[in-house]
């Protein structure tokens, strides 16, 4: 059977090795994320704190990360480390931390930015109140900075769901490396790169639907 | 509620992709191409330019790489080139080109033909044309200096075999049925990693092989024998007919007035061309 230019028993013969990818490129986007914000969160916290080093640290950190491509990281960490005799990581260990060490100099910018634009009064108020600075943050400003949080939040997992796909040069096996691994034995790209960007898209989809759900959420706890 | 909204935003957004899909694969049959391709065959083009334009991967040493230092282009296919172009009575362009996709950007007009080691493989000739073979290569196996425990293609089995994507060693990984295969973009990092020791052996065009282990005799070594005869051949679009009869009549006479061989001793201290009928 056919649509255009796709044919069905083909993309029936090539839809299990690309679910394969599917899985490896999940596994990835997960821990990647789960990584990427506990360092996104602790970074945030080093730059709006007030031990000046920290803060120095913090802006280092984001500075380097966000400057220099994912891609030129990803063959130092992989390529440069092993080559001279530092550390030598496999390719998923790189891929994660990679994939990680970058998402959280972004989703660090995004808690910063959160947390800073909840009103200084807030703040002081707490700490007016007896609450140490560890209790106010927790129990006053994050709880009002989770709400603005959340849209670019579900952004930046979608960007770095789509940045796995850059993983392939250190010889990761994922989504789109089993599509050009696909296309170079049948060189039918129109139906394989087709179906990879539909595989992409349900799975980004399922991000955005995630996000909405939980910004629905808070908002009805708001009462709004 | 929110569950129904997405759901159909879901469906018209695919809806909306296989359309696309639809409409775009109709294209390659309109008739004003088809026209244009009438007026002026790519032969003719190539003349009237005085330049002929050809893709390879410049990283595929010795046929094709650049060169420590200078990052001048360098290689077989370099010097067979010039010669060529000079014996078609014009310039040559190179093009550096993405190996993954390559059939895609000859077809799609980014250049008039690839000369890169090609290969000449069955899969490929349904895609596009080739000129006559110029090299006999063949696919064979790089491991360690020190390593003794492979030592033919049953060896390989439950290794960690490296190749490059795309490759024609990749296709011999294949036709081998190994499983364990770590694929790489481009293959000085496979090598990179071999001396590491996180791959054992390459599975690897035996041309590329020997230009490795010139450089690191120390650290790598070709082991004897061949996995799958191999031959490179120029790739050329299937209705340019007629470039390849010129390019065809260039390479018979280079290979009688034995330009091909000493381009051979040069690069491979061998001659690896196929002799003259």
């Amino acid at each position: 059977m056919r649509f255009g230019p796709i044919d069905i028993a083909f993309e029936l013969q090539i839809l299990p090795l690309l679910l394969k990818g599917v899985v490896m490129t999940v596994e990835l986007t997960v821990l990647a994320i789960f990584f990427g914000t506990i360092i996104g969160l602790f970074v945030a916290l080093a730059k709006i704190s007030r031990f000046k080093i920290l803060v120095i640290l913090g802006g280092i950190y984001t500075w380097v990360i966000r400057g220099v491509p994912l891609l030129v990281q990803l063959y130092v960490l992989y390529y440069g480390l092993a080559q001279a005799g530092i550390l030598q990581l496999d390719a998923f260990t790189a891929a994660v931390a990679g994939l990680s060490i970058c998402g959280g100099a972004y989703i660090a910018e995004i808690i910063r930015a959160g947390i800073q634009s909840i009103d200084k009064g807030q703040m002081e108020a707490a700490l007016s109140l007896g609450m140490s600075y560890t209790q106010a943050m927790r129990r006053v400003i994050l709880p009002q900075a989770y709400r603005r949080l959340l849209p670019p939040m579900g952004n930046e997992f979608i960007a770095l769901m789509k940045d796995t796909s850059l993983v392939s040069v250190i010889t990761m096996v994922e989504l789109m490396r089993t599509g050009s691994l696909l296309d170079t034995t049948y060189f039918r790209s129109m139906e394989i790169y087709l179906t990879v960007a539909l595989l992409y898209l349900l799975l980004t989809t399922f991000f955005i639907y995630i996000i909405g759900l939980l910004e629905k959420r808070l908002a009805v706890a708001d009462g709004q | 509620m929110l569950n129904k909204k997405y759901l159909w935003l879901t469906v018209l957004v695919l809806g909306l992709a296989l359309l696309a899909a639809g409409c775009g694969g109709e294209k390659p049959a309109d008739k004003p191409e088809a026209n244009q391709q009438a007026e002026k065959t790519t032969w003719e083009q190539i003349q009237e330019k005085g330049e002929i334009v050809a893709g390879l991967d410049d990283t595929f040493a010795p046929m094709g790489y650049r060169e420590e230092g200078t990052n001048k282009l360098v290689g077989f296919d370099i010097d067979m080139g010039e010669e060529l172009a000079k014996r078609l009575g014009v310039k040559i362009k190179w093009q550096p080109t993405e190996w993954e996709g390559v059939l895609g950007s000859l077809n799609s007009k980014k250049f008039d033909v690839i000369i890169s080691g090609m290969s000449v493989t069955e899969e490929r000739k349904k895609e596009i044309d080739f000129s006559k073979v110029y090299v006999n290569a063949g696919i064979g196996m790089v491991v360690k200096k020190d390593n003794t425990t492979i030592k033919t293609a049953e060896d390989l089995k439950g290794k960690k075999v490296a190749t490059q994507t795309g490759s024609s060693g990749y296709e011999a990984t294949q036709k081998l049925g190994l499983k364990d295969v770590v694929l790489y973009d481009q293959y000085p990092q496979a090598f990179q990693d071999l001396a590491i020791g996180r791959v054992d052996v390459i599975v690897v065009d035996l041309t590329t092989a020997a230009h490795f282990v010139s450089k690191k005799p120390d650290v790598y070594k070709v082991l004897p024998g061949r996995l799958v005869d191999d031959t490179y051949a120029i790739g050329i679009r299937k209705e340019d007919t007629d470039l390849k009869e010129a390019i065809d009549k260039a390479l018979t006479e280079m290979q009688k007035d034995g330009t091909l061989s000493s381009i051979s001793m040069k690069w491979f201290g061998a001659d690896i061309t196929p002799p003259a009928e």
